[in-house]
């Protein structure tokens, strides 16, 4: 499957705009989409584009160093010591045409290296021209911001970089200190930055260079769009921007209408279900039975690093203390958890002290987890993007990886709505039933006992501070 | 007395900041319901506090033109940057404030504190000079430097300088002494008994004060100015650093609010203001008329004179032609305070209402008269200079491109000067000030003592002896050890105890001691800062008729009362006074019985119990010469007659 397809570069002029001619919120179709050019069928959607554009497909060998494609030697040298040996596609396919000075439109998803690919363009006009207040990068969520400064702060370290995160949830005043700092690079949620331009005195976006927007379409979901309105408004017209997204909606092509001018529109196309290195199984078993299963496979897999989702929040925490129960590294992440128990979470997982994180779909998307052996979807997502991204997690970067998919009797029609996005059948898990049901009284034992323990701990106040955070968390998981 | 209108500011600011927040949630399609509970929420917390009275806590600024003020104050500054070019001045504020970033962080991290100290003279009283400085401070700073340079070479403003110069005269021996050490913004310790030498101090602090408010007020104005210009012109590269977070920058802790009207008066002669806002309504509130008896000690009455309330938090607004009392604490130079009524604001951990922002960019912290604020609650101090150079928890309309950078870093206290006046050094004075980390070093001034022994004018057997305490945490029980055995048993057992004071220092030794001679069926008679008038009053009675043969006296009984008490045969201290005229006192209640012939001379006794950790009292009553051969661990006797 992975034939190198060739790159098409094609170049149209700006001739006509204003062509909406897209279909809103056809997901399946997207997918079917990004499936159908890796089979090398013609040239799809998008019809009318005023802009360059490159496409070029993720499995494609790069031959290319960081040298040939411009980047001055001390980045190079960050870059072997970080071992980014090669470029990804999207970066030799960007950052060529970034050192140019154009504006990139990037269509790539988490794990596909685009955050290299816009941060290395912008350290290198740094670079030659050292200036405070010099970029800033908005993301959707507090975790991928967090990210995205590591790498910044990693691939900056040679030259002194200075980066300031400056999202939600956080003390305003702490980041109005390293505001004032005078950082080179903001990485910031568009709610709080416009928080900070309005409250925080003394500070302005005057001196900006660059603007990147990462995960545009995730900005724009979580209506984020009034925040970004206000930003484009305040920084200079003279600038560099950057706008990478999954998806292209018509939400972002008036984004970018709006924000970029000239651009080279740069499309990689991801392959969600790569046959080779991703083995995606389901399970069909009744509802009741749903735990037993599921510590089956955990039980079967463990030792491998593995990510639970599940639908609510109260299923991850009920899960974990389940595992737990049963003596197995389990860790929850989704939205009650407060920003620095999140990032707690994350860092024990990533580190290796847990490897069973159970997450809602916060965790979903965004986030840089290395290696995940195993996904385990303990509930079948409303939608096949969201199934898309989590099995996202696991078979990255060439390595292999195994999806499960737990599906009861009431799961049914969404699962096979995911079939048939995915166009395929999915094979079963090979379980023999009869030990599976060996587990069911210990399981059913460690159910109660986590029950018990979240009702102990879940006294009525605590249930009005979950309420009142809900809010918060609702534009981390995005849900429509 | 005028109400507090506590906080009407912050409110507004409160409910501003949840408008943007109520706005934001909006952007984000959100519920905005819950952001208005919110402000309804903090509302009656608000209302409770105003029921708080602490004079002058939080007063709304009345109407004020700011901008011309600042416009007043950019005029004033220009035509003191002329004045200043004239002459080449020696100016420690540049050299402290605006030291280059890497030099100071260096000093600051080396954290090698080298003490060194010397005896010399200040006038006609011998004093020990200990200096305590950071390696490599020099660097930044040369203190040898300020001590060559004159004071009339110093920068300061030329109104407060005349000013000054009325209020002062020329400079005394005290002040020739101290001006080096407090204008190159050392930290600084004085200690003397002499109550003309501590008004001299007070007198050049108070310049230093105005001087220091002056000249940045003066300087933020004239930026502005500039800057002003600059964005007219389209010009927004140049930026000043020249801020903290909040606008007051100096704290002065003051025990009551007699002492506070007088700093303030010294404050408004050295500036040499002309107008003072808000006068009339300062002095009603902070003066009052009236003398303490002069039958009592003269430390007592000035401690004591006029208004002793000790409940007061005061903004005060310094300008280089006015001053203004009153001012809204966000808008004010100065907060005088007693610790008290701060404490009050400031609040403690886990209270609904802290408010300690104002306190983040305090850089002179005047501690005055410390003795008697140590005597009111020193827990009350701590918790203050805790809570100060922290980082705000909101921005009051802070401009953050302004901050000076070292606010940024969080090493504010390091270049917080702190200022100590007492009468006498205590081990808390002491721990408090030794814990400072002002990078430009330390100048602790204490006198020579000469001791108390001869000044009963008569012959009296004074005892100390020497017990044996491991640690500071193994001295309290030890303590109590030794006096049981060495002390009251044999005294006990001797019969003979009639008339016997013992002097403890506080209520909690007190109880304890009474709570062992309960249990031991020995009569007793206690007195103690808790006790009603009346009781004092009986219990003096019945131990001057003799009826009650031990009476228990805490120190700081005497402290806020300065009884003399009669009838008294022995005296036994649990603990030496820190304060030395305590122990005069006690003396001349033996001397009073001999006189009116109801003890002879010879049976006349003090006893006291002392350790190593006693030794700064013990310095001040035996004086410096005898302690050195004191100072040992082991136990021992020493009578002195």
């Amino acid at each position: 499957m992975a034939k190198a397809t060739e790159k098409r570069v094609k170049r149209a002029k700006k001739e006509e705009s204003g062509s909406e001619s897209e279909d809103n919120d056809a997901i399946a179709q997207e997918i079917l989409d990004t499936t159908k050019s890796d089979n090398e069928e013609e040239e799809p959607k998008k019809s009318s584009k005023n802009y360059t554009s490159v496409e070029v497909d993720e499995s494609e060998e790069q031959t290319k160093t960081f040298k040939d494609l411009g980047v001055i030697d001390s980045i190079c040298e960050t870059c072997e010591e970080l071992k980014f040996t090669k470029p990804t596609p999207i970066q030799a396919q960007s950052i060529p045409y970034a050192l140019e000075g154009r504006d990139i439109i990037g269509l790539a998803q988490t794990g596909s290296g685009k955050t290299a690919a816009f941060a290395i363009p912008v350290l290198q006009s740094l670079y030659e021209n050292p200036q405070p207040l010099y970029c800033v990068v908005l993301a959707p969520t507090r975790e991928l911001a967090y990210q995205i400064s590591e790498t910044f702060e990693a691939l900056g370290s040679a030259m002194g970089l200075r980066t300031a995160v400056v999202v939600g949830g956080m003390n305003m005043m702490t980041q109005a200190v390293a505001l004032s700092k005078k950082p080179h690079v903001i990485v910031a949620t568009p709610g709080r930055l416009v928080d900070h331009l309005e409250n925080t005195k003394g500070f302005s976006l005057r001196t900006l260079k660059f603007l990147v927007m990462d995960e545009a379409d995730r900005l724009l979901d979580m209506e984020f769009g009034p925040s970004l309105d206000k930003i484009l408004k305040v920084i200079p017209r003279q600038r560099n921007t950057y706008l990478f997204s999954a998806t292209m909606t018509s939400k972002v092509e008036k984004l970018q209408r709006a924000s970029l001018v000239d651009p080279v529109r740069v499309a990689v196309s991801t392959k969600y279900q790569t046959a080779d290195n991703l083995l995606q199984y389901m399970v069909f078993c009744p509802f009741k039975h749903k735990d037993t299963h599921l510590v089956y496979l955990v039980s079967e897999n463990a030792g491998n690093s593995m990510i639970i989702f599940a639908r609510t929040k109260s299923d991850t925490q009920r899960i974990s203390l389940l595992l737990r129960n049963l003596g197995y590294g389990a860790i929850p992440l989704h939205g009650d958890l407060s920003q620095t128990a999140r990032l707690g979470a994350l860092n024990k997982f990533k580190s290796g002290s847990r490897n069973i994180l159970i997450a809602t779909d916060v965790a979903s998307r965004g986030l840089d987890i290395p290696a995940v052996d195993l996904v385990i979807n303990y509930d079948i997502p409303s939608d096949s993007k969201s199934y898309i991204h989590r099995v996202g997690r696991t078979a990255r970067a060439g390595r292999a990886g195994k999806s499960v998919a737990l599906v009861s009797q009431y799961d049914l029609e969404l699962y096979l709505r995911i079939e048939g996005a995915l166009g395929k059948k999915l094979d079963s898990y090979p379980l023999e039933s009869e030990a599976v049901m060996l587990f069911s009284e210990r399981v059913a034992e460690a159910s109660r006992a986590a029950i018990q323990e979240m009702k102990g701990e879940d006294g009525t106040k605590k249930r009005s501070k979950f309420d009142k955070k809900r809010r918060r968390d609702e534009m981390d998981i995005g849900e429509q | 007395m005028a109400r507090s209108h506590k906080v009407t500011k912050p409110k507004r600011q409160q409910v501003d900041t949840s408008g943007s927040y109520n706005a934001l949630m909006v952007l984000m399609g959100d519920n905005v319901k819950k952001a208005e509970k919110r402000v309804e929420e903090e509302e009656p917390v608000e209302q409770e506090l105003e029921e708080d009275d602490i004079e002058g806590a939080g007063e709304e600024e009345e109407e004020v033109d700011e901008e011309q003020e600042e416009e007043e104050d950019a005029d004033d500054a220009e035509e003191d940057a002329e004045d200043d070019s004239e002459t080449d001045k020696y100016d420690p504020y540049k050299l402290h404030f605006e030291a280059e970033e890497a030099k100071y962080v260096s000093v600051i991290k080396s954290e090698e504190w080298k003490t060194s100290s010397e005896k010399t003279k200040i006038g006609s009283q011998p004093v020990r000079i200990t200096y305590t400085n950071l390696e490599d401070a020099d660097e930044l700073l040369d203190f040898s430097e300020a001590q060559k340079t004159e004071f009339s070479k110093y920068t300061v403003r030329p109104r407060i300088k005349d000013g000054f110069k009325q209020l002062n005269g020329s400079l005394t021996s005290v002040q020739k002494a101290i001006y080096p050490s407090l204008m190159a913004y050392r930290d600084l310790c004085y200690a003397t008994s002499s109550l003309s030498d501590t008004e001299e101090f007070s007198r050049l602090v108070a310049m230093h004060i105005a001087q220091h408010v002056v000249r940045t007020a003066e300087e933020v104005a004239y930026n502005t100015r500039i800057l002003k210009r600059n964005a007219e012109e389209g010009i927004h590269d140049v930026e000043f650093r020249d801020q903290g977070y909040t606008k007051p920058r100096v704290l002065v802790l003051v025990p009551t609010k007699n002492a506070c009207f007088e700093f303030m008066q010294l404050l408004v002669g050295a500036s040499g203001v002309d107008r003072e806002d808000n006068k009339a309504r300062f002095n009603k509130a902070f003066h009052e008329a009236g003398a303490v008896l002069d039958t009592k000690p003269e430390d007592f009455q000035k401690a004591f004179k006029g208004n002793t309330d000790d409940m007061f938090c005061l903004g005060v607004k310094l300008r280089n032609k006015s001053i203004r009392y009153y001012s809204y604490f966000y808008q004010a130079d100065i907060v005088f305070a007693s610790p008290l009524g701060l404490k009050t604001l400031v609040g403690s951990e886990g209270d609904s209402k802290r408010e300690f922002d104002f306190l983040s960019s305090i850089e002179i912290a005047y501690l005055h008269e410390t003795n008697h604020m140590e005597m009111q609650s020193w827990d009350n101090v701590l918790t203050v200079l805790g809570q100060t150079n922290l980082l705000p928890n909101e921005s009051h309309g802070c401009d953050f491109s302004r901050v000076k950078s070292f606010y940024l870093d969080g090493l504010a206290k390091h270049f917080r000067q702190t200022i100590v006046a007492c009468q006498f050094v205590t081990p808390t004075i002491n721990s408090v000030f030794s814990n400072t980390v002002n990078f430009a070093g330390k100048t602790k001034i204490t006198p020579i003592y000469n001791g108390e022994l001869a000044v009963a004018g008569m012959k009296i057997r004074q005892i100390f002896t020497r017990f044996k305490a491991l640690s500071v945490s193994d001295e309290i029980d030890a303590r109590f050890k030794a006096f049981v055995q060495i002390t009251l048993e044999g005294m006990i057992r001797s019969g003979d105890y009639s008339g016997t004071l013992i002097y403890v220092p506080t209520y909690v030794e007190l109880v304890r001691l009474r709570n062992y001679m309960d249990e031991k069926n020995i009569s007793f008679g206690a007195i103690s800062e808790y006790s009603s008038i009346t009781e004092v009053k009986r219990h003096r009675t019945l131990f001057r008729d003799g009826r009650e043969k031990i009476l228990l006296y805490t120190g700081r009984l005497h402290h806020y009362r300065r009884y003399f008490v009669k009838g008294v045969k022995s005296v036994v201290i649990y603990k030496l006074p820190e304060n030395p005229a305590f122990y005069r006192e006690l003396l001349l209640f033996l001397t009073h019985s001999v006189d009116e012939g109801t003890l002879e001379q010879s049976m006349a006794k003090c006893r006291a119990l002392f350790t190593i950790y006693d030794l700064l009292a013990l310095e001040r009553i035996v004086g410096t010469k005898r302690v050195k051969t004191m100072a040992k661990s082991g136990e021992s006797s020493y009578e002195f007659y």
